[in-house]
Parts: structure tokens; C-alpha cells; sequence
């Protein structure tokens, strides 16, 4: 009776458990997605891809299967007073949706991962090397329109963690820097310009 | 353990129904089974087989002449000579297979040790695999050369299992993320003790959480299972486990970035940081003013003197 009493207890838990972290899995994936394809075709040019947010479909699947699994054992519990052959056909078929959906969380991941790297490939982006950048996150990549920026000291200096906001600083440092050097370009030229008109004058 | 169990089982079926007490000693042992439970897989070659069951005859109390003579009325070989012969391992193959079946066959005996067993016979070697018990592990484990040679796959299925792999998990998420930072660390001069020691902090906090999560909703599935059809399937709450922790692992991560914790903690470090070089500059320039005001002292006194002792008279700026 303590060991039903436990299940029901563990059923339920688990239950509230799973549909809190549907429900907080719903709310952050859209969000991660969003930014995903929001810096693959920004066109700026040092964008990173976080392959961890690949699992989330995958995971919300077998989380809507765990739930379910989790209802249904709490009335079963509830109804049945001892294990019998039924709750073994329950459990097996359970089990087997669990297992598959298991299986989707890795098979969502490549898929999403392939499309996402196909995606950035397409709009003119090629990979840094792991070991360039984000050394210590393994499962973010880093990818660029110009590969010498995976050498940038200013670039490592801003990509740190690899979050959103690192890929817009990189940028607004880069557009910094064009402006200093179209500035000493300007300034280069103006010198040159008025050493011509000096040595015009002379002559 | 045992014998509290013993007491409390006999306690309680004195002054219950019989049926009953046997139903709540019976519910006892499957929890205590359940909390304890480790299927331990062994793989055994013909000669392991045959020291397991000299064992098992030593421990039953036989002596050596009646072992050899239950050996041989059960094989039909002879005990030295097939030691010997499996030792230097020229053992015929048949007569493995022989010693196999029927060692195998009388330690099956009364379920003592295992409950069913499987030969398979491997480049010409004959192996048994059964899935032992306690007793099984207290004489693989009491015998020192069944205790080196025995090949032994542990299935983990019970809490103590479930906690084993979440430790181990756990183990290998945080010797991984400290080594990867580590090395960041020593050789990218971008990268300071702040990301390091931030970078650190909020990973090993992730993985905690993570982990800690995913061996909760192993335990309740193995529970819920069990509680439906008396036993569990191994593989499930194992899944269940890695499926929670990758979920719990990738909302943390969206929170970390969103709300950018690790880099508020960056931040919080580095101006820690300048305020401490700060006051130290300040320590620092107070010591070196204080330092120079007392030698200029020491060198106007010192001055006097000197030229106290040149006039041979106290010197006097006044008469």
C-alpha cells in the first residue's frame, strides 16, 4: 500500500514536473529559434549557432508523451490495487512511445542542426574552427562571412559566451572600425590634396 | 538491515492475519529489493564455472575428497586433471561444454544463485551468462581468483543504480567544463579569471540542477513502473533521466542567455576588481607618501646635526 501510495505520489509529481517544463520549453524555444534564423539571415558578419537548441523539439515531444504516461498512471494507480497484466501491457506500450520518442530527440537534433548549417552555408557563411572560438562551448559554432575575424583579438575579446547580443556587438565594433579607417583614409587623402596644392604653388 | 527487517515481519504478522502480514513482508522485501537492486550480468569460461562451484561446495561445508567425488559423479572427469588442463588451457572443447551444462545446471538448482542461464560458446570457448543474485556476488566476490577473472556487467535498475549514473553523469559534465575552461583560459589571453570563474559558477549550477532533475524523474518513473507491474524496464527511466536532464540543461541555458546571467556575473567581477585595484593603488601612493615625508624629515634632522658638529656650536638662528 506505502509502495501505490509512493507511485501515485511519483506519478503526480511527475506529471506537474513535466507540464511545468513543457510550458517553460514552450516559452523559451520560440525565443531561441527566433534569434537563431534572426542572425542567419541578418547578414552580419559573424553569426553563432547554438546546436544545443536543436533537443528542444524533441524534448517536448517526449515530455508530452511523459505527461501522458504520467495521467494515465496516476488513474490507473488510483483505480487498480495491485500490478497485473493489464499494467503490463500499459507499461509496454508506454514504454515503446517513450523509447521512440527518445529516439526523436537525437533524430530532431541532427535534422534541425543539418538545416540550420545548410541554411548558413546558403547565405554566404563558412565555420570558424572550434578551437578559434567559443573553445569552451562545445555545443555552439561560430560562423562568419569573412573568415579572418575567428582570429580577430577584438572579435575573441567581445565572443565570450556565445549569446545573441555578442554577435551584434561584433558587429557594431566592426562598423566602428570601418568608420576609423574611412576617417584615416579621409584624412590620408586631404593631406595628400593639399601637399599636391602646395607643391603646385611653388612650381 | 536483515534481521530488523526479520523482527518487524514477525512482530507484525503475530498480531495480523496470516495472509496479510505475509502480503506486507512481501511488499518490505520488494522495497527493500527495489532500493538495493543491481542486476549483476556475470560471464563465466568453463574453468571460472568450476572454481564458482568448489566455492559453493567449500561453502556448503564439503570436504575434498567428497568434492571430487560429486565432481566426478556429475562430469564423469576427474577434478585435478581438468583443472590442470583448463589452466594450461588445453581443456577440450567438449568437455566445456560438458562441465558447463552440468555445473550449470546444479548451481541452477533451487534458484540459489541464478534462476536461468544461457551457454554461448565463443572462438571455441564455452561461456555461461546468468544474471546472479546477492549470493552469487558474495562468492564471486569472496573468491580471489573468480574476483579477478570474472567478467561482470553491472545493470543498473535500482534507486542506488539510478543514483550511481547520475553521479557518474554529474562526475563527467563538471570535469569536462572545468578542463574546457581551463584550458581557455591558460591559452587565450581574451579570455580572464572573471569568464573563467563566472563561466564555471553557472555551468556547475546548471549541471546540479540538470542532474539532480533527471535522477529525480528516473526515480519516480522506475517507481510508477514498478507500483504498475511489479518490475521495471531497465532502459526507460534511464531515458526518461538523460531526456529531463537535456530539457532542464537547455531551459537553463535560454535562461542564462536571455537574462544574461553569466555575463552580469562577468561584469559584477570585473568591477569588483577594479575597486580592489583601486584601493590598493590608494594603499599603495599612501605608503609611498608617507615613506617620502619621513625621509625628508630624517634628512632635514640629519642636516642640522651635521652642521651642528661643523660650527663645533649649537647652532642658533637667534641670539
Amino acid at each position: 500500500m506505502e509502495l501505490k501510495n509512493k507511485a501515485i505520489m511519483a506519478s503526480m509529481g511527475l506529471a506537474g514536473f513535466s507540464l511545468l517544463l513543457i510550458a517553460l520549453m514552450l516559452w523559451l524555444f520560440p525565443l531561441q529559434f527566433e534569434n537563431q534564423f534572426e542572425a542567419i539571415y541578418s547578414g552580419r558578419q559573424l553569426i553563432v549557432i547554438s546546436g544545443s537548441d536543436a533537443y528542444a523539439p524533441g524534448v517536448i515531444l517526449f515530455l508530452v508523451v511523459l505527461l501522458l504516461f504520467s495521467i494515465k498512471a496516476t488513474f490507473y494507480l488510483i483505480r487498480h490495487q495491485q500490478p497485473s497484466v493489464q499494467g503490463q501491457r500499459f507499461v509496454k506500450t508506454f514504454s515503446i512511445a517513450l523509447l521512440i520518442s527518445f529516439a526523436f530527440v537525437f533524430l530532431g537534433n541532427y535534422l534541425i542542426n543539418s538545416y540550420l548549417e545548410s541554411e548558413a552555408a546558403d547565405n554566404g557563411y563558412q565555420p570558424c574552427p572550434a578551437s578559434a572560438l567559443l573553445f569552451a562551448r562545445v555545443t555552439y559554432s561560430v560562423w562568419t562571412l569573412n573568415p579572418s575575424l575567428c582570429y580577430d583579438t577584438d572579435v575573441r575579446h567581445i565572443v565570450q559566451r556565445g549569446g545573441w547580443n555578442e554577435s551584434k556587438d561584433v558587429e557594431q565594433m566592426l562598423q566602428r572600425r570601418e568608420k576609423q579607417q574611412q576617417a584615416k583614409r579621409q584624412f590620408l587623402l586631404q593631406e595628400e590634396q593639399i601637399k599636391q596644392q602646395r607643391a603646385a604653388k611653388t612650381q | 538491515m536483515s534481521n530488523s527487517f526479520i523482527l518487524q515481519g514477525t512482530f507484525t504478522a503475530a498480531y495480523l492475519a496470516p495472509q496479510q502480514a505475509q502480503r506486507i513482508q512481501l511488499q518490505q522485501q520488494l522495497e527493500k529489493d527495489l532500493s538495493e537492486s543491481q542486476a549483476d550480468i556475470y560471464v563465466l569460461s568453463a574453468r571460472e564455472l568450476t572454481e564458482f562451484w568448489l566455492t559453493v561446495q567449500r561453502h556448503e561445508g564439503k570436504s575434498q575428497p567428497q568434492i571430487e567425488t560429486t565432481y566426478k559423479a556429475l562430469t564423469g572427469l576427474d577434478l585435478a586433471q581438468h583443472l590442470l588442463a583448463s589452466g594450461r588451457d588445453y581443456g577440450a572443447a567438449a568437455n566445456d561444454v560438458a562441465v558447463v551444462a552440468v555445473l550449470g545446471a546444479d548451481l541452477k538448482r533451487g534458484s540459489r544463485f541464478f534462476e536461468t542461464y544461457r551457454t554461448v560458446t565463443q572462438n571455441g570457448r564455452t561461456y555461461i551468462i546468468f544474471k546472479g543474485n546477492h549470493r552469487a556476488r558474495l562468492i564471486i566476490k569472496g573468491t580471489r581468483y573468480l574476483s579477478t577473472h570474472t567478467v561482470m556487467l553491472k545493470m543498473a535498475i535500482g534507486s542506488e543504480g539510478l543514483k550511481k549514473s547520475a553521479k557518474t553523469g554529474f562526475l563527467v559534465s563538471v570535469v569536462f567544463s572545468t578542463t574546457l575552461h581551463s584550458i581557455q583560459w591558460l591559452f587565450e589571453d581574451e579570455y580572464r579569471w572573471t569568464n573563467w570563474l563566472a563561466g564555471i559558477s553557472t555551468d556547475l549550477i546548471k549541471i546540479a540542477i540538470a542532474s539532480t532533475a533527471g535522477y529525480i524523474a528516473s526515480i519516480g518513473t522506475a517507481a510508477i513502473m514498478t507500483a504498475l507491474t511489479g518490475a521495471t524496464i531497465a532502459v526507460v527511466p534511464l531515458a526518461v533521466g538523460v531526456a529531463v536532464c537535456i530539457g532542464v540543461g537547455f531551459a537553463l541555458n535560454a535562461i542564462d542567455n536571455h537574462f544574461q546571467i553569466t555575463q552580469s556575473l562577468v561584469r559584477h567581477l570585473e568591477q569588483k576588481e577594479r575597486e580592489v585595484k583601486r584601493i590598493a593603488s590608494d594603499g599603495i601612493y599612501y605608503i609611498i607618501r608617507s615613506t617620502t615625508e619621513s625621509v625628508r624629515r630624517q634628512l632635514v634632522r640629519s642636516a642640522i646635526r651635521k652642521l651642528n658638529d661643523l660650527t663645533k656650536q649649537p647652532f642658533q638662528l637667534w641670539n
